[in-house]
């Protein structure tokens, strides 16, 4: 028994509708259209339906010429009928779906730097002087030590010692730094660093810019900019950065009296006064006034070793043949000599 | 040598060949009503006339079109049942006007039926076969305009006629019974 055909492509069925199907088209759709007596019924619906497509329900000609004809006559168009508002030029639309998406990757790009700062930022420490009692060393974490001056600080990330050791120095500082060789210790200040791999040296800085560096033990890179345009100073040796100059050079007379904030040892070798009572000022906090009698300004040879002010206010007199006299914060000393 | 310049009559009359018969399938899903179809997408088009120096600059005329049939025939139907509820209470009021012939209004329904049927089928489909029932384009013509084989515009067709003959099975066969009664 012949299986029935369940299924004809529906092209073949148009064509044969249409008188444009060939022999072995023909031969399919005989087949088919036998195998079942659903298949002669549909088939005749699809012959009725196709007349009924074709009939001309719209004329588009008639529907043109009504169209000029109300435009001659200048009829009234009924109020339902809507033209859209004009749009914007689609150049203008580019734009400005262009302008938004700039504008969030704007948005986008300033909230990531915020977020940057903000979490950067709070990944760094900062130490004050303020914070360290006389003397004390505030030690990092691979195991270097600093002494602050005053108010000076010092910045460098949490993750330090890990991978780097990087510090940001404002102000001055002493550091005794702990050899390393696969990891430099350099400090940085404004303008100028410091690099060492395991040394003892002061770094003075002032905010105008200018960097004073003086090694105690050890051998320091001291460069502004490139590496290989800076000095390499030794122990007892003393480098400047001169802001204005944008130079660094090596002190030929290394100031003894750098450290003297740390150490509390001051050096006067035939100081004239005026300059010895600057630094008795900064080391003691008061205001030295030297009145002479003579024209003369006398010359200071000593060392005060961490010495009260007692002590050195005694010393001065005797080797100035004076007497002071203490007002507020300002110690006068006179001349006792007629 | 003489520049063809196209006047706006030409123009408009472009626009009007190439998507009259998509208006009014669109015109038609809202109203199911294609006579008023018809006068609403002519209609528009005299508006669109009227104010010809503002449609230049617009860069999608088939848009713009689309949206204002669409506008409108909605704008239609809100007119329209309130004018039928108006005429619902006038025509109460007098007698019963000449009946129109039944004839007609099968005839109407038929084709909304047809045109309802159609504007259900997949867009492809329904371009085909609009523009072979609709603009008497011939098969090779549709698959210029549609950039396709003529085959698939051939399959396009077919399978758009056999959805229709499902969907409008029903209507076939009063159809085929009144003709056969008629003979």
């Amino acid at each position: 028994m012949k299986k029935a055909k369940e299924h004809i492509d529906e092209t073949i069925l148009l064509k044969i509708i249409e008188n444009t199907a060939d022999v072995n088209e023909r031969s399919l759709f005989k087949r088919w259209i036998e195998s079942s007596d659903m298949h002669a019924e549909n088939f005749e619906q699809l012959k009725k339906l196709n007349q009924l497509t074709s009939i001309d329900i719209f004329n588009k000609q008639k529907n043109w010429e009504s169209v000029l004809k109300k435009v001659k006559e200048e009829k009234a168009i009924p109020d339902y009928i809507e033209l859209p508002v004009a749009q914007r030029s689609t150049i203008t639309l580019q734009l400005r779906t262009f302008m938004r998406y700039a504008a969030m990757l704007l948005i986008l790009l300033g909230v990531s730097f915020l977020i940057k700062i903000i979490v950067f930022d709070s990944q760094q420490l900062t130490i004050s002087g303020k914070d360290m009692k006389l003397h004390e060393a505030y030690t990092l974490a691979d195991g270097s030590k600093v002494y602050l001056n005053g108010n000076s600080e010092i910045s460098f990330s949490k993750k330090f010692g890990i991978k780097e050791r990087k510090i940001t120095l404002k102000g001055e500082a002493f550091f005794e730094v702990q050899r390393n060789e696969k990891m430099p210790f350099s400090i940085t200040t404004c303008k100028t660093t410091t690099e060492v791999l395991g040394t003892s040296f002061n770094v003075y800085s002032e905010l105008s810019g200018k960097v004073k560096v003086s090694v105690v033990t050890g051998v320091v890179s001291f460069y502004s900019g490139e590496k290989e345009n800076g000095l390499k100073l030794v122990a007892g040796e003393q480098g400047s950065y001169n802001p204005d100059l944008q130079k660094i050079v090596k002190d030929k007379n290394v100031d003894m009296n750098l450290l003297a904030w740390k150490t509390g040892i001051l050096y006067f070798n035939e100081t004239p006064i005026t300059d010895a009572f600057n630094l008795l000022q900064k080391q003691y906090s008061r205001v030295f006034v030297f009145e002479p009698n003579q024209g003369s300004i006398p010359l200071l040879t000593t060392t005060f070793d961490n010495q009260t002010l007692e002590a050195v206010l005694d010393e001065l007199n005797l080797l100035l043949n004076t007497k002071n006299v203490c007002k507020n914060d300002t110690i006068f000393f006179k001349s006792i000599i007629k | 040598m003489e520049l063809i310049k196209l006047t706006s009559e030409q123009r408009i009359k472009e626009l009007f060949d190439n998507h009259f018969h998509n208006l009014v399938f669109h015109s038609f899903k809202i109203t199911n009503n294609y006579c008023q179809s018809e006068e609403i997408v002519q209609d528009v088009f005299v508006k669109v006339w009227q104010n010809y120096e503002q449609i230049v600059a617009i860069s999608d005329h088939k848009a713009y079109l689309y949206k204002a049939v669409y506008n409108s025939s909605l704008n239609y139907l809100r007119h329209f049942k309130i004018r039928q509820k108006h005429n619902e209470e006038v025509a109460n009021t007098f007698d019963e006007a000449e009946k129109p012939i039944e004839a007609s209004i099968v005839e109407t329904e038929n084709n909304n039926r047809i045109l309802m049927a159609i504007n259900k089928l997949p867009d492809n489909w329904k371009e085909a076969i609009v523009l072979s029932k609709y603009d008497k384009l011939k098969y090779h013509e549709i698959a210029n305009k549609m950039n396709i084989s003529q085959k698939t515009v051939e399959k396009y067709i077919s399978k758009a006629l056999s959805f229709l003959r499902k969907e409008l099975a029903d209507l076939l066969i009063t159809i085929a019974i009144v003709l056969n009664f008629i003979k």
